[in-house]
């Protein structure tokens, strides 16, 4: 028996009240739990509050784009992923498993309380070209709510209905770009938040990043991401590899950033 | 109220791919602006997919967009030109059986194929309503194709503005995968030899002028040859929608010299018309304001029984004023098709004043509406008070009941009597109504003799629905106009 299937028969609540009972057949115990997640998905309309979040972030990136002279507008924005906004039930049931240990009884993350705990159970990305431009946008974003209740007047409106309307877990996005290497648990870079309405407690997980950080994300999710979810044995040489092109490309990023900079501002670099 | 918010990036849509690969594919697009919309969307979201469950539809399917120029990315099949946006806002606030109302047809005839989703009030153009501008009149349409197609045919008689024509249009393209079907404008052709030309030329396919030099010669024999022509060549059952008949008659009237001429002018003409449709069992769809019988009895003393042809079988029915089931709902509809996004009060105003009862007026004043909120961004219902007040005072759109009340009345003292009739109805409130017998007294002006035929001829000519001994408007938006006419404001108001 797999994983997820001892996971799904030891701690699945079969025949409680708002679960299904116990298949007698156990091969389709795991399908039936798979059911039931994407049933609870559905029931709470995750992806409508996720494109909330994403309409309101959106006017905002439009607002920090309105500033750019008109000859950089075209340059700033690259795309938003809104592909897969819920966590399919199967990905759900790998995410539980990935945390679990049979060995310590029930899951961290359980049937019960996936839809609060897990907190990219709901995500979107935003692709930006520039590593100032996922400065500029992060730092509009997390704007409203740092400041102070005092300073609020000098939001702009796409701010103020974004605080509005979603809470922003700690206040504040985490920055996975300049993390020291101490720090650095994977080789992802991006800004995250999780965000969540204020009567819910189901969190929405944006990622904002550069196009260069989401192409390596694109190629560390088939290369090895995929691969180790399949339980495929990763060639060590690989994870070095990867991890060393992400910091490649970062400072990829510093440099076409360094490069931005200085047409904007020629007589700096006369100096 | 104000125009819908295109620019909006981030939404649902829902995708309709033709599983048979044939046609292109339709995108229906709900943009969404922050949380407030996310009930909506979810409501939008459940009515769409019961619909597309219920009728068992294949191809369609919801996508998440963050932006709608880039569509493409979803599937390759979908392109950013067949996108129609709309605002989840606009269902916003709404049952679920509303929403369901309002987006169930546009998911049939995008199943369907059709081009047009929604009626709009740039179309209104003072024409027959047709396509999609035709408002609902589901069932009296689903009864008169049923007559026709049991042998069945009937005058269709309502009073003006009431889209008898267009119910007309409906059945004609309604039938005509299965019957053959002709439409005679009579308005357009009264006198017997224009008719007779317009037929032949129908028939020959040579030039109307080259039609019109045969049909000079022996009119009645033309228009009974070029009938049975149609009749014998039609590879299917055939059916005859005829327009406006009194206007023939009338133009017959004007042109015979005396009541003998003219009645066996009338009667050459019926006979030429309704011999050949009888002899070849073809059905027949007249359609006028006013009662053609009453008319050839009251002008010519001819009863239905001496009528020869068809005529002789022609059953009368009436349609009501548009009984719209849920005129929110179609109201809702005009407001979708034409970008206007009410407010809740706006909505609650415009259903006290705008009823589609009698469409065009309603439809061009809201084509007002919506020119106006293009030119200052938004209307408000002081602002739709204010045009509601200059559209009753300078519009055109209910010319044709002023003219048939100054022109065509039977005399001047009838036109005052009428007049005073529509005043007394109107004074009341609308739901209302004044006694009939108010109505009668008013008319008993005219003479106590015509009293009768006036009751009757106010009935056919304008919007008035006589019930329980009442007397009312069947349209919101005539009774308004009324009330300007006479130079007084709505009691109500």
């Amino acid at each position: 028996m797999d994983k997820i299937a001892r996971l799904v028969e030891d701690h699945f609540p079969w025949g409680q009240p708002g679960y299904p009972p116990k298949p007698a057949d156990p091969a389709d115990r795991t399908a039936e739990a798979e059911k039931w997640i994407a049933g609870r998905l559905q029931i709470r309309s995750l992806d409508n509050v996720a494109l909330a979040l994403h309409a309101r972030i959106q006017k905002i990136v439009d607002e920090v784009e309105s500033t750019l002279p008109a000859t950089e507008r075209p340059r700033f924005f690259y795309r938003s992923d809104v592909s897969h906004l819920v966590k399919s039930p199967k990905s759900v049931l790998d995410k539980m498993v990935r945390e679990w240990k049979p060995k310590d009884g029930a899951p961290k993350v359980g049937f019960d309380d996936f839809l609060e705990k897990m907190d990219d159970l709901v995500r979107f990305r935003i692709v930006l070209n520039f590593l100032s431009d996922v400065k500029d946008v992060c730092d509009k974003i997390e704007e409203p709510y740092k400041c102070k209740a005092s300073e609020r007047s000098r939001l702009t409106p796409a701010q103020q209905a974004l605080m509005g309307e979603f809470r922003l877990d700690g206040n504040r996005l985490r920055n996975l770009i300049r993390a020291l290497p101490a720090e650095r648990r994977s080789a992802e870079r991006c800004r995250k938040g999780v965000f969540f309405l204020p009567d819910s407690s189901v969190k929405i997980e944006v990622q904002i990043q550069t196009m260069l950080q989401e192409a390596w994300d694109k190629k560390d999710h088939f290369l090895i991401y995929e691969r180790r979810r399949r339980g495929d044995r990763i060639d060590e040489h690989h994870s070095i590899e990867i991890y060393a092109m992400s910091e490649l490309l970062y400072v990829a990023d510093l440099t076409f950033d360094r490069l931005l900079d200085a047409i904007r501002h020629p007589r700096r670099k006369k100096k | 109220m104000r125009l819908r918010n295109e620019n909006l990036k981030t939404g649902k849509a829902l995708a309709w791919i033709d599983p048979a690969g044939v046609r292109r594919s339709r995108v229906l697009l709900f943009l969404i602006e922050g949380a407030d919309d996310i009930q909506a969307l979810n409501e939008i979201e459940t009515a769409g997919r019961s619909r597309i469950e219920e009728r068992r539809y294949e191809g369609f399917a919801w996508y998440p967009i963050a932006d709608p120029g880039q569509i493409s990315l979803v599937d390759q099949r979908l392109y950013s030109a067949d996108i129609r946006r709309f605002e989840a806002h606009e269902f916003r606030d709404l049952q679920q059986e509303q929403v369901s109302r309002l987006l169930s047809p546009l998911i049939d005839h995008v199943a369907n194929g059709s081009v047009e989703l929604l009626p709009r009030t740039g179309g209104a153009v003072g024409g027959p309503a047709e396509g999609i501008q035709f408002l609902n009149r589901t069932a009296e349409l689903a009864e008169l194709e049923d007559s026709l197609r049991k042998g069945m045919s009937f005058f269709l008689q309502a009073p003006r503005r009431m889209g008898k024509t267009s119910v007309m249009r409906r059945l004609e393209s309604t039938l005509s995968e299965d019957f053959e079907t002709l439409f005679l404008n009579l308005e357009r052709n009264p006198r017997p030899e224009e008719c007779a030309a317009r037929l032949r030329s129908e028939v020959t396919k040579e030039g109307l002028h080259a039609a019109r030099r045969a049909a000079k010669e022996n009119a009645y024999q033309v228009l009974h040859d070029s009938v049975a022509s149609l009749c014998e060549r039609a590879g299917k059952p055939m059916v005859f929608f005829v327009d406006e008949l009194v206007a023939a008659l009338e133009a017959i009237k004007q042109e015979a010299k005396d009541e003998s001429a003219r009645r066996q002018r009338t009667v050459s003409f019926l006979a030429a018309l309704g011999g050949p449709l009888k002899l070849y069992g073809a059905r027949m769809v007249v359609a006028g304001s006013i009662n053609w019988l009453d008319y050839l009895d009251s002008e010519l003393g001819l009863k239905q029984q001496e009528l020869p042809g068809q005529f002789a079988d022609l059953s009368r029915r009436i349609l009501k004023p548009l009984d719209l089931e849920d005129p929110e709902c179609e109201l809702r509809r005009l407001l979708l098709g034409s970008a206007l996004v009410a407010e809740p009060e706006d909505i609650a105003w415009l259903c006290e004043h705008v009823d589609l009862t009698v469409p065009f007026p309603a439809v061009k004043f809201l084509d007002q509406v919506a020119g106006e909120t293009k030119a200052s961004g938004n209307v408000d219902v002081a602002e739709l008070k204010l045009l509601l007040e200059e559209f009753l005072r300078t519009t055109d759109a209910f010319a044709d009941f002023d003219e048939h009340l100054n022109k065509k009345s039977p005399s001047r003292e009838a036109t005052d009597a009428i007049g005073e009739a529509l005043t007394a109805i109107a004074r009341e409130p609308f739901e209302v109504g004044v006694s009939r017998e108010r109505v009668n007294t008013a008319l008993l002006h005219a003479g106590g003799k015509s009293a009768k035929k006036l009751d009757t001829w106010l009935r056919e000519t304008f919007p008035v629905i006589i019930e329980n001994n009442k007397a009312r408007f069947a349209s919101r938006l005539f009774r308004l106009w009324w009330l300007s006419q006479v130079g007084e404001a709505s009691a109500d108001e």
